[in-house]
């Protein structure tokens, strides 16, 4: 095997010679020095057949030297992992890389997707519209995965991400993206004025394009300009130089996000950084824009800009013999220079007129035909051709806002327009706005500085005038028949363009879904403008009228590690704890999330299951003693001399009169009058009260409340206090619950009269302060203990201990459920569903008829009291079989095509242990007049129907004797 | 991410906040119950049918991360400005 | 309340966190009364968003009509409501300890408005925090008691995502050697 040529030159470049960093492409072991990007690396090792295209698997080089690069896609592997589809342009070397081209097989040089080609017109736009459509089966069968195999880019790596990746935030006056002659001027000129700023550069180095230009700037090289700069913005204490740190998108109010990768351009280290700036400039300069021609997607084709930046500032010589094609002098003539000094021969230069045949080579270029302005055919062979049409503003972070940018002639590109009112965040300045030369970047960004720190009022206005925009060349190329490419990611070709014409899909955003023109991870950074360009000269549309499609964040593709941050797995969201999570956790407590919460789920024994374990505690409940958290419902204290006349609004039931020590089931309904919360208020004094919410509508009450007292009545003299964490809730139930209070050394009195049902007591036991309510969820003898949270351990060590005579039983959320349900009582998100009347809940009659309440003028709205609603109801299964879950209720069986008509669904099931008996909660159409009645139940999933008895909700204990001790 | 200006507090992140919708004034309370019908409509009128500008909205937002207070703020539909200079609370 | 009884902490909170940055979070037990007033009469003892202590007693102001007290002064009738319990109290302390929270808060401590009274009530991350500082290396939290776990949990993580060595975060805002002037 020959050796690899050597494409570095002798001298130059910002690359350091004396650290050689090692890795493979495709297998082929090579080197390059620190400072080299994965693309100058592999062109210094004379490889430029770096990918095969989507569709057509065309071979692909390197085009460009930037972010804007769409043809080179590989797999970067290191130690951590590989990562798919990263731009060889992007990818800063470091040591011990393994890179694998992608989309070809068996290899890069003998793909034999190549053979697409053969496909021709038939693989043109939309083609996947128009075939495949029979016959059925086979797309599923044989096209999809041939097309599977055949499509889409890199493989994303399955293993888990070990990676450190989090969120960040900055705030600053002024924020400049890009650190070319613009950005580095107006960086200094903000930060110089005592602005607080940051400069962000995608690339691991500040400069632009002032790393390879042959420029002076103060009598200084401006790449020694560059490094002076950065030196002095690091030095400065009001600037944050963030280097390696890509903005990728602009949101509202001076809002821009970035990714920065980690300092060994390891992108598997990445944090999202999100910066309020007051002001942004942008100065993230232009990009090239490619020749359309027969033949310029073939490698050794290049932009301009991307030869001279491979020449000078990587010293790597990328052809030995260059065709030049470049439309604007200045720029030609710098490509030329620059060729010169790396000793490649320059074969011809095209004039703008001349027109582009051909260019010809198999897995590389090797000439270039064309017609000079007298007409006459010339050919010559070539490894290299530089080529540019002009140049784009990079203005996508100021279009992601929705402002639209507008095509100008005299630049042949899409200009943002620079906004009137002062309250925009962001200026374009130099290449971003179409300002190209350097000097005149330098004057724009130092203008725009000055007029940031103006508006700050840290500066006078000093109305520095803003350099115009450069005009583009007068005249481009013209181009031969044959397949000219437009966007080279996404294998678009001017003969699509031209279908989508024909075929009626010319408008732009038509268009651009219909060929997929610029809607590849490059999004048409260098195809756009030449498709806009295109479809101007097939059509009788103005530019105006064309217009472009809506940016999107990212800028670029960005690492999704990064959007995530830390949020994942047990640091997704905030998890709330009880107090008394510890003392459980030793009691052998599961555990489970419920909305914010980590809840107590069931306490096992040694090898008990699930449901032994719920049976078990619920007849211990029942029979003899058992104790649950309460701690979750949201807690309010309220007080004020308005508190019960603020309370009586917002609740839709009679309490006036209720008494200090007592305390009330209460209703809230929605302003539309559907029930929104359930709950108790307490009296603990004449203009002082206790709330409870429940768990999963405590924050919205809250705010509801506070919004009640604030917005809608501030004249009501009313205060609230959240204590729903300040106060520890257990609550013992079960007929020895009296008998374990009195245990606990209370220092008040417990007995029937002293501590009735639906009442409260503040007092002590065994010293520790504590609120005593008598209610009741599960339907036994009940009492919910509060006290405040940091003694919750030590109540809970004097329950248990106490309670062992009476064999307590601690149990959660299942068989809290078990209980109530038995009960018949309600649960927010089951039966409160926000879609049902306190009627249907069978609670009408706690609409209080004496006062108004939020809900009650929309709750007497005719279809909400109207017969025939949905009511709800208890159903047992009549051969006792367990009955599905979430099965709808029906007079009739299923159909032949297993329809039936739906009368009303369950909202609970489950095995009753005190009935021995399984048993649901559900809604029914007339439910109540329908008690004794059977009915089917489908569900459909469990692939199940019965029959059930239609009774009543409440199916144990339904005078409340027990409850009530 | 808005940068929303709590007249307490100043300029902070949206995160900050929870929405609370168009601000709504409704209907008295203790208005006299025979007027059902009345209050009906009166109810349905704000509650379904507050103003949805394309322009300028006056809207109350929740600063659970800040004073906790509902503020009232004017945001434009358009271009979400956000153009309030009122101090105190909402009212 | 007795004075003899234990309180539990609602995290395990003590001493060092992860990571190469030094910094030590504490759980300590704070005493405190939510007090309403109007806004006149709340501006006349302490200006809205300060901490301030006067008679030994700390006052904290981030509510436009209610006080948070660290105690209860004999002169206040107003309705006090005990929420001692109902939050979490933590002591993060480190060379860099308010420059480590700042990467977090959802405002900026830096403000001027806030770093000159040293005090504000916003958002770490998802977690409501009141937050104050004497120096920037002695900074006080408080948040929910039932998120006190999950927050002292998630400081942990944050914190090993620092490195003070990493070059491209120098210079730091204060050298990780400078010496803790904490006395």
């Amino acid at each position: 095997m020959s050796p690899m040529p050597d494409c570095r030159l002798p001298a130059g470049g910002l690359i350091d010679r004396n650290i050689t960093l090692n890795f493979s492409f495709d297998g082929i072991a090579m080197q390059c020095y620190s400072g080299d990007t994965l693309a100058s690396a592999l062109l210094a090792n004379g490889q430029h057949l770096v990918a095969r295209s989507l569709k057509y698997h065309h071979p692909r080089g390197i085009v460009s030297a930037g972010l804007e690069e769409p043809s080179a896609l590989v797999t970067v592997t290191d130690q951590y992992g590989s990562t798919p589809n990263l731009k060889v342009t992007e990818v800063v070397m470091r040591d011990g890389l393994t890179v694998t081209s992608q989309n070809n097989h068996p290899s890069l040089k003998r793909d034999y997707g190549r053979f697409l080609k053969l496909g021709g017109s038939a693989l043109s736009a939309g083609f996947y519209y128009k075939t495949f459509l029979w016959p059925k089966q086979a797309w599923h069968k044989y096209f999809a995965p041939i097309i599977r195999n055949l499509a889409g880019q890199g493989r994303v790596d399955p293993t888990p991400d070990h990676a450190y990746y989090d969120k960040r935030r900055k705030f600053c006056d002024v924020l400049v993206i890009g650190s070319g002659p613009a950005g580095c001027a107006a960086a200094l000129t903000a930060a110089q004025g005592g602005a607080t700023t940051i400069l962000i550069e995608q690339d691991h180095i500040l400069g632009g394009s002032l790393l390879y230009t042959q420029d002076s700037i103060d009598g200084l090289n401006a790449t020694d300009w560059a490094a002076d700069t950065s030196e002095a913005l690091h030095a400065l204490s009001n600037v944050t130089v963030m280097t390696r740190t890509l903005a990728f998108g602009q949101y509202d109010h001076g809002l821009i996000q970035a990714i920065e990768t980690g300092k060994d351009g390891d992108i598997n280290r990445a944090i999202m950084w999100k910066i309020r700036a007051r002001k942004i400039i942008l100065a993230t300069g232009a990009i090239e824009r490619p020749v359309v021609f027969p033949g310029n997607d073939k490698p050794g084709i290049m932009l301009a800009n991307a030869v001279c930046q491979y020449i000078r500032r990587f010293a790597v010589s990328p052809g030995t013999r260059a065709v030049v094609a470049v439309a604007a002098e200045e720029d030609r003539l710098r490509a030329i220079a620059a060729m010169q000094d790396a000793g490649i021969e320059i074969a011809a230069i095209l004039s703008p007129g001349d027109q582009i045949i051909s260019a010809t080579g198999r897995l590389h270029v090797n000439a270039v035909t064309w017609k000079n302005d007298k007409g006459q055919r010339q050919r010559t062979k070539c490894d290299l051709v530089v080529m540019s049409a002009g140049w784009m503003p990079t203005a996508h972070i100021f279009a992601q806002m929705g402002e639209k940018l507008t095509f100008h002639a005299e630049t042949q590109s899409f200009l943002p327009s620079l906004p009137e009112q002062s309250h925009h965040h962001i200026d374009p300045v130099g290449g971003a706005r179409g300002v190209l030369h350097m000097d005149a970047c330098l004057a724009d960004g130092k203008a725009s500085a000055h007029d940031a720190m103006a508006d700050f009022n840290m500066h006078k206005h000093l109305d520095l005038p803003r350099p115009a925009v450069a005009p583009a060349p007068i005249q481009g190329f013209e181009r031969g028949k044959g397949k000219a490419f437009i966007d080279f990611q996404n294998d678009v070709t001017t003969a699509d363009i031209a279908l989508a014409q024909r075929e009626g899909y010319g408008h732009i955003e038509l268009t651009k879904r219909y060929t997929t023109l610029g809607m590849g991870t490059d999004q048409g950074k260098t195809s756009w403008t030449n498709g806009l360009l295109e479809m101007l000269s097939i059509s009788d549309m103005e530019a105006a009228e064309i217009g472009h499609t809506t940016y999107r964040p990212p800028y670029s593709p960005v690492s999704i590690g990064a959007l995530v941050g830390t949020e994942t797995g047990q640091q997704m969201t905030p998890i709330r704890h009880t107090p008394f999570h510890k003392g459980f956790a030793d009691l052998g407590c599961v555990f489970q999330t419920s909305g914010d919460w980590l809840y107590s789920r069931y306490f096992p024994q040694p090898d008990e299951t699930m449901a032994a374990a719920i049976k078990r505690e619920a007849l211990a409940v029942r029979n003899s003693l058992g104790c649950v958290d309460m701690s979750t419902l949201g807690k309010i204290d309220i007080y004020g001399a308005d508190a019960m006349l603020f309370l009586s609004r917002l609740y839709c039931n009679d309490f006036s009169t209720l008494k200090t020590g007592k305390l009330r089931y209460v209703l809230m309904l929605r302003e539309d009058g559907y029930v929104l919360d359930d709950g108790t208020i307490s009296r603990l004094g004449e203009h002082h009260f206790h709330l409870t919410i429940t768990t999963a509508n405590a924050g919205k009450v809250w705010q509801y409340l506070k919004k009640a007292a604030m917005v809608d009545w501030p004249e009501l003299d009313v205060t609230l206090t959240s204590v729903s964490d300040q106060w520890a809730s257990l609550a013992i139930a079960g007929p020895y619950a009296r008998d374990l209070l009195s245990a606990l050394k209370p220092d008040f009195d417990v007995s029937p009269a002293g501590l009735p049902f639906a009442s409260v007591r503040i007092g002590h036991l065994d010293g520790y302060p504590v609120r005593v309510f008598g209610v009741s969820f599960s339907g036994e003898l009940s009492y919910e203990i509060n006290i405040p949270s940091g003694y919750a351990d030590a109540l809970l060590s004097m329950v248990m201990e106490h309670g062992k005579a009476w064999n307590i039983t601690p149990y959660g959320l299942e068989t809290l459920d078990v209980l109530r349900i038995e009960k018949g009582h309600l649960s927010i998100g089951t039966e409160i569903d926000g879609r049902r009347t306190a009627d249907d809940l069978g609670l009408g009659k706690m609409l209080s008829r004496k006062k108004d309440f939020v809900g009650r003028a929309l709750s007497q709205r005719p279809a909400m009291i109207a017969g025939g609603r949905q009511q709800l109801i208890g159903l047992i299964s009549e051969q006792d079989e367990p009955i599905p879950h979430a099965a709808h209720l029906s007079d009739t069986e299923l159909d032949q095509n297993g329809c039936a008509e739906s009368l009303g669904y369950l909202t609970a099931s489950i095995y009753s242990p005190v009935m021995d008996h399984y048993i649901a909660l559900g809604f029914l159409k007339n439910g109540r007049q329908r008690v004794g009645d059977t009915v089917w139940a489908h569900s459909p999933i469990a692939g199940q129907s019965i029959r059930l008895k239609v009774t009543s909700s409440c199916f144990y204990d339904p005078e409340g004797g027990r409850y009530r001790g | 991410m808005l940068l929303i200006t709590c007249p307490h507090c100043g300029p902070r992140d949206e995160s900050e906040f929870s929405y609370g919708g168009a601000r709504r004034i409704w209907p008295d309370h203790d208005a006299n119950p025979d007027q059902t019908e009345t209050a009906m409509l009166d109810w349905h009128q704000t509650l379904y049918l507050s103003p949805n500008p394309s322009g300028p909205l006056t809207e109350i937002w929740y600063h659970g991360g800040g004073c906790e207070c509902w503020v009232e703020i004017i945001r434009n539909t358009k271009d979400h400005s956000i153009s309030n200079r009122q101090k105190g609370r909402a009212s | 309340m007795g004075d003899d009884l234990d309180i539990s902490t609602a995290s395990d909170a003590s001493g060092l966190l992860p990571g190469h940055l030094g910094l030590r979070l504490d759980e300590i037990f704070l005493p405190l009364m939510a007090v309403h007033d109007t806004a006149e009469q709340l501006d006349k003892i302490i200006p809205f968003g300060h901490v301030k202590s006067y008679d030994g007693m700390l006052h904290l102001r981030f509510w436009p009509d209610m006080i948070w007290l660290n105690g209860l002064p004999s002169h206040i009738s107003n309705h006090a409501v005990d929420i001692s319990h109902g939050m979490a109290h933590f002591s993060l302390r480190g060379v860099e300890a308010l420059h480590f929270i700042a990467h977090y808060t959802t405002a900026d401590v830096f403000d001027a408005p806030i770093s000159k009274a040293q005090a504000i009530r916003t958002m770490i991350n998802h977690y409501p925090c009141v937050i104050w500082w004497g120096n920037t290396r002695d900074v006080h939290v408080v948040t929910d008691r039932s998120l006190a776990q999950s927050f002292a949990d998630h400081l942990r993580t944050l914190a090993v995502r620092h490195d003070p060595l990493d070059p491209s975060t120098l210079p730091r805002p204060i050298h990780p050697d400078a010496p803790d002037r904490r006395g």
